[in-house]
């Protein structure tokens, strides 16, 4: 194999797809990344047998080839050169890579070892707007649980349906949902559980596309765009019944400017509870205070604008959930509707935007 | 029925044997009433001791032959007995401490009995001599069992001596089971040395075959204490001081990171007197729970001053039990003055560790297992069941860990962590590591996070309002009926440490929320396994909160961020006692630059 890529193209897809090789590995053709090069131009390939890439590299193939070399040793040695082009020649266990006057000869492995990526056979597939997509996957992500006993809650539930796409996500002290109206014709109604770093690699690929096809199978997502295919592994639900704990009734409504609210949050919490990031939010008419008090800590107080009507109360919350839930929203103003204080908050943007309807529930951190 | 003809001659010859029932001689009493006193030769030593304390001694000598089964002579400089009073000295029920039974209610002498001295003579070749400081001429008499064989003028130094030889020469019974001389030495050294903890004001002498064996001259108590503690474990040791109207304790006590495998150096004294009491004993262990591991002791002197009419010393011959009239009211004191003794002494524990590490590992390292104190908490530890590095057999002493608390973040240090960029390293997502000035520490995730948690259970259950986590999706978890009857035990501490739980049907139970911070809720399994433990003999509440804290705490293994790390140190620091995790685990272990540079073979540079 021979091929010669512009270092600049080289450096930006052998960085991308150097972060799914896997650190650690007891199967040692896992940490390597497939490096081929055929009449359809030249590819890198890496899996972790969980989530598989494979991108396509802008370049001249002189030879064709294929040779896996080790993943995270050619990204560090693309990252440190300096030139215009790189020459990658390969026999079938050594990789030399040529940029002006350095030469690197790396020891490879048999591109038969490695794992063939696996062929899709979708159930239903559609296609769809990148920065729909990314926009959808960043209000969704954050509230994915890390509690890997309940694997289910450790993955974004899309549910892919003729006229929506939702997904959904929840550690069982919060939830995100939201959703699109979106015309997909073909699909038949499907929910997946879709492992949170496949949609992390997504974004990194994402980027300049002009379309995703999305191609959904039992066990199984793949995207395809116009230089990368992504496939990943589902995670099995079931996913548990969230629309019952979504608030429906809460007509107590607090108003409020997010970045004023996120501020105040962000200023308070620096004296809260280590353990819990309790902050207590105190309405009363038109005003909410924020106020921490720690034992042998100190205490910490803010009071906003804000637009409320109903009777004073006071309900106790994790200041990083209610960080994580500014951080998504896109609307200057908030309304969180509330209920009682040991039920649960439901807060969304005051105005929606036209495609995408958001909504994040968070449950109270209260005082016993 | 008759019994057969096999039992019948049994029958008859019990018949046989009976006698009629005469009252003993004198002689038999006696030996009977000394059996119960002097039990061995350190019960001789026990009760000529506390004679010479009595009679206000500033120097007493012991001295012995084959660990007194020979000859045990104690010598005192006290104000001796007068000539005329000695032949009563040694008589059944003679005593100059108590004259009616009124008296017996406040003892506040040693002896009181009047049985010592009688029921030594009976049961051995017995020699008193002595002289008061007003008399020039004393007097002493010999005896051999119950024969006089000398009464004569003394003309000796002021004060008494006892000579006590072939103790039990004619109780061969009784000799048959005395230990051997060293094992009687032993007894008789343990003996003097808890005598000259409360009494420092005397010198005291041990003297075994004209060796040596105690020599100490009159001095303070804690100069006493430095040297019967030894001085390594005694910078370890902090002071404990309680007076309420009507008791006072006071006495010295080791820090949790100084423990034995065993209770032979807790000393308790009450009104002076040594005393073995479970009373007192568990009171102090109470207070050192969660800080020491199971099956270690702490070093231990108490003092314990209480009216006499608040204590019955007159349970058994020996005086080594007692009675409390209120019980309870003592184990709070003792236990509450220990907790208070320890808790004071968080901050000063750093600093101390800091200052005796030098004096324990000097720069000039008297090589890894120089301490000898294997006792000492600074003891160098392998951590266990890993080989130990560079070929060093697991369990021996290879690099020196200490479970070493430091002036980790006073400004200076801070620092100097800050400059080297990185903060906190994660090692095996287990293990948090910190450069500190001249080393590392490494902090155990998971018993860091145990203390931490199990604090906040504490302060929940002296009525600190928890924060209560409430969830999206209350769980229903079904108990078996062992599980459900420890459920219903704790229904009132689960709403204490911030669960919301209440019973659904038959034994389920439906969870609204949980203490705001846990980790590993798995929907439920984490209470499941809590009450689910097997260990039957443990359920009380300190045990639920302990298990509590260890199952909900970030296990080893959990990858934490750099944030993560700091907030877990700093909410470490916080805590009432951060060393040790509830089990008494230590949490934290250093290494210093200068093991490190040993180890690799370089001279050992200055402290950077």
């Amino acid at each position: 194999m021979k091929v010669i890529i512009p270092l600049l193209e080289l450096s930006r897809k052998v960085s991308a797809i150097s972060t799914v090789v896997p650190s650690k590995t007891t199967m040692p053709i896992l940490s390597t990344m497939l490096i081929g090069a055929d009449g359809n131009g030249i590819t890198f390939s890496a899996t972790d047998l969980d989530i598989s890439v494979t991108s396509k590299v802008k370049g001249r193939v002189e030879v064709e080839g294929k040779i896996a070399v080790p993943g995270k040793k050619i990204a560090e040695i693309v990252k440190s050169l300096s030139g215009d082009e790189v020459i990658l020649e390969a026999d079938r266990e050594k990789l030399t890579i040529i940029c002006c006057k350095s030469r690197f000869v790396v020891n490879g492995r048999s591109s038969d070892d490695f794992p063939t990526m696996p062929k899709q056979e979708g159930k239903t597939s559609f296609t769809i707007n990148p920065g729909l997509l990314l926009k959808l996957i960043q209000k969704s992500i954050y509230a994915v649980s890390t509690d890997l006993t309940r694997p289910a809650l450790c993955g974004v539930l899309w549910e892919v349906d003729r006229n929506r796409l939702a997904m959904i996500s929840t550690d069982g002290h919060r939830l995100a949902k939201v959703e699109t109206k979106i015309e997909l014709p073909d699909v038949k109604k499907m929910d997946v559980i879709v492992p949170p770093k496949a949609l992390s690699t997504l974004k990194a690929y994402a980027e300049g596309e002009e379309k995703i096809d999305v191609d959904i199978g039992e066990n199984s997502i793949s995207f395809e765009m116009s230089g990368t295919s992504i496939y990943s592994r589902l995670f099995e639900g079931p996913f548990p019944n969230y629309q019952k704990v979504i608030p429906a009734a809460n007509e107590k409504e607090l108003v409020v400017t997010k970045s004023v609210l996120a501020d105040a949050t962000r200023r308070v919490a620096i004296l809260s509870d280590a353990l819990t990031h309790q902050v207590i939010f105190s309405l009363d008419k038109d005003k909410l205070k924020l106020h921490v008090s720690t034992q042998e800590i100190g205490e910490a107080s803010e009071e906003i604008e804000a637009s409320f009507s109903s009777d004073p109360l006071e309900i106790g919350y994790n200041a990083s959930y209610i960080l994580d839930i500014m951080r998504t929203i896109d609307s200057d103003e908030i309304s969180f509707l509330l209920d009682r204080p040991d039920n649960a908050g439901l807060i969304k943007p005051v105005s929606q935007e036209a495609d995408i309807k958001q909504v994040c529930i968070i449950m109270p951190l209260r005082i016993g | 029925m008759d019994p057969g003809p096999f039992i019948q001659p049994l029958v008859r010859a019990r018949e046989v044997q009976v006698s009629p029932i005469r009252k003993l001689t004198p002689e038999v009493a006696g030996k009977i009433a000394a059996g119960e006193v002097i039990e061995r030769p350190s019960s001789v030593v026990k009760e000529l001791l506390e004679n010479s304390l009595d009679a206000s001694s500033r120097r007493i000598s012991v001295a012995l032959l084959e660990g007194g089964r020979k000859r045990i002579a104690v010598e005192d400089d006290g104000v001796g007995i007068p000539s005329s009073e000695l032949p009563l000295a040694v008589q059944n029920f003679a005593t100059s401490k108590i004259s009616d039974t009124g008296d017996l209610l406040k003892i506040d002498t040693l002896g009181f009995r009047g049985e010592a001295l009688a029921s030594i003579r009976a049961v051995s070749r017995f020699t008193i001599r002595s002289r008061t400081r007003d008399e020039d001429v004393g007097r002493e008499i010999q005896w051999s069992g119950n024969d006089l064989l000398n009464d004569s003028p003394y003309v000796g130094n002021p004060g008494t001596e006892v000579i006590v030889q072939d103790l039990f020469f004619n109780l061969p019974a009784r000799l048959e089971f005395l230990s051997s001389g060293t094992s009687e030495l032993r007894r008789i050294n343990s003996l003097v040395e808890s005598f000259s903890l409360a009494f420092p004001e005397s010198g005291f002498n041990l003297i075994e075959g004209g060796r040596n064996i105690i020599s100490l001259p009159p001095s303070t108590l804690r100069e006493r204490v430095e040297v019967i503690f030894s001085s390594e474990v005694f910078q370890h040791m902090t002071t404990l001081e309680k007076v309420s109207p009507r008791l006072r304790v006071h006495g010295y006590l080791s820090l949790p990171n100084i423990t034995r495998g065993n209770r032979s150096k807790q000393y308790y004294f009450i009104n002076g007197r040594l005393i073995k009491d479970r009373l007192l004993s568990h009171a102090v262990h109470q207070a050192y729970r969660s800080l020491i591991p199971d099956g270690r002791f702490p070093y231990v002197l108490i003092f314990l001053k209480i009216p006499p009419d608040g204590i019955d010393i007159n349970v058994h011959p020996t005086k080594a039990e007692i009675r409390f009239r209120n019980e309870r009211d003592i184990h709070r004191l003792i236990s509450s003055a220990v907790r208070g003794a320890l808790k004071g002494n968080t901050i000063s524990f750093r600093e101390k560790v800091e200052s005796v590490y030098h004096s324990i590992f000097p720069h000039e390292q008297k090589g890894s297992t120089g301490t000898g104190s294997t006792e000492a908490g600074t003891t160098p530890v392998i951590p266990s069941g890993e080989p130990g590095p560079c070929g060093v057999p697991a369990g021996k002493p290879g690099w020196i860990f200490h479970e070493a608390p430091l002036s980790l973040f006073e400004g200076e240090e801070r620092a100097d962590i800050i400059s080297s960029g990185k903060l906190y390293w994660q090692l095996h997502q287990s293990y948090i590591l910190i450069q500190i000035r001249g080393g590392m520490v490494f902090v155990d995730q998971h018993a860091a996070h145990e203390r931490i948690l199990f604090d906040r259970a504490k302060r929940n259950m002296a009525g600190e309002k928890p924060a209560i986590q409430s969830l999206l999706f209350p769980a229903t978890i079904e108990l078996s009926p062992a599980e459900y009857e420890r459920y219903e035990k704790l229904s009132d501490t689960l709403p204490t440490l911030g669960f919301e739980v209440e019973p659904f049907g038959l034994r389920s139970i439906i969870i609204h929320g949980i203490p705001g911070g846990v980790r590993n809720w798995s929907e439920g399994h984490l209470l499941t396994e809590i009450l689910g433990e097997r260990n039957t003999a443990r359920t009380g509440v300190e045990d639920f909160i302990k298990s509590f804290a260890c199952r909900a705490a970030i296990k080893a293994g959990t990858k934490l961020s750099a944030g993560e790390m700091e907030s877990l140190i700093d909410q470490l620091f916080a805590t009432e006692f951060p060393f040790t995790c509830p089990h008494g685990r230590p949490t934290i272990l250093r290494v210093n630059i200068a093991d490190l540079e040993r180890r690799f073979h370089r001279t050992v540079s200055s402290e950077r």
